[in-house]
């Protein structure tokens, strides 16, 4: 989600409440609230000579903001990004996914981690790859970097015949409960 | 192709359509030791949920102008070499649409979704 969407949903999000809160409180109030807010804003733009403008612009503001956020559901499909080789047959392209796939599954394996997420890149023709973990207590945390670095390391690159230039690990917490895993 | 020949005359032509080529692509690339599965798209899933059985799911094929170009989306099993199960895919793609169709195919591009853990993790219990 970008800069600009995010604000757009906050201009919508306040417009509705705004909107619901006067639907809310328009019966209890005796003079009608919601009546007068509607005169109010009749006279008020009614009297102006832009009155057409204004309303059709507050109609296509609220229109395209209904757009974005319908469409924005559709939108769930993270992008893939590739790694292409060639060879005789056509091409063939690895997704980051399956490097992920593979970092993910041997974290996993792992008795020490709790929750492993990853994150690839690739650039220069080599792979990055970030783990992010999350590790049960009593847990060598320089151990279980290199061995986890070495396997993915060595995993990836048996794998796809890429090069891994550097495996990153983050600890991103420890947890207290206890471990039930073992 | 040669049992063709005998009934078509001359001004005949055989169309073998890009759906019948997507199958006949995607039961070989199943077929190849080290494949865990094709993957389809947002589109092949959406099918799928509706019942739609797909046996094309995750392959397409595009003619034009008489080149045969044909993607394949699929998931590898852990532990197998992905550039040497790719190349057998192509070989065997490639040779069962030729076989089968008499269609000959220009390249068959792999495009490797994910990677399946789950025979792997079973060995290494």
């Amino acid at each position: 989600m970008n800069f600009f969407f995010r604000v757009l949903t906050a201009i919508y999000a306040l417009i509705s409440a705004f909107l619901s809160a006067l639907v809310m409180i328009s019966p209890f109030s005796d003079k009608g609230l919601m009546k007068n807010f509607l005169d109010w804003a009749d006279i008020t733009l009614y009297r102006s000579d832009k009155y057409n403008i204004v309303v059709f612009l507050a109609g296509l503001l609220l229109l395209l903001l209904n757009l974005f956020i319908l469409f924005s559901g559709l939108r769930f499909r993270r992008v893939n990004k590739y790694i292409c080789f060639k060879n005789d047959g056509g091409q063939v392209r690895v997704s980051s996914n399956s490097v992920e796939n593979i970092a993910l599954g041997l974290a996993r394996k792992s008795h020490s981690v709790r929750e492993a997420k990853s994150k690839v890149r690739f650039r220069n023709n080599a792979v990055e790859i970030l783990m992010k973990l999350s590790v049960y207590p009593d847990t060598h945390v320089p151990n279980l970097s290199k061995l986890l670095q070495n396997q993915i390391k060595d995993s990836v690159e048996s794998m796809t015949e890429l090069t891994v230039s550097h495996v990153d690990i983050n600890i991103e917490g420890v947890h207290a409960a206890p471990g039930e895993k073992e | 192709m040669a049992e063709n020949e005998s009934y078509l005359t001359e001004n005949d032509e055989m169309i073998v359509t890009d759906e019948a080529l997507a199958v006949i692509a995607g039961m070989a690339a199943m077929e190849v030791n080290g494949v865990a599965g094709m993957s389809s798209g947002f589109t092949g899933g959406l099918a799928e949920v509706l019942g739609k059985t797909n046996l094309s799911k995750g392959v397409k094929v595009v003619s034009r102008e008489g080149v045969t170009t044909v993607d394949i989306y699929v998931i590898i099993r852990y532990g197998f070499r992905i550039p040497e199960v790719a190349f057998d895919i192509q070989e065997h793609v490639k040779s069962n649409i030729e076989n089968q169709a008499g269609v000959l195919v220009d390249s068959v591009n792999i495009h490797v979704q994910g990677v399946d853990f789950s025979e792997a993790k079973e060995e290494g219990n």
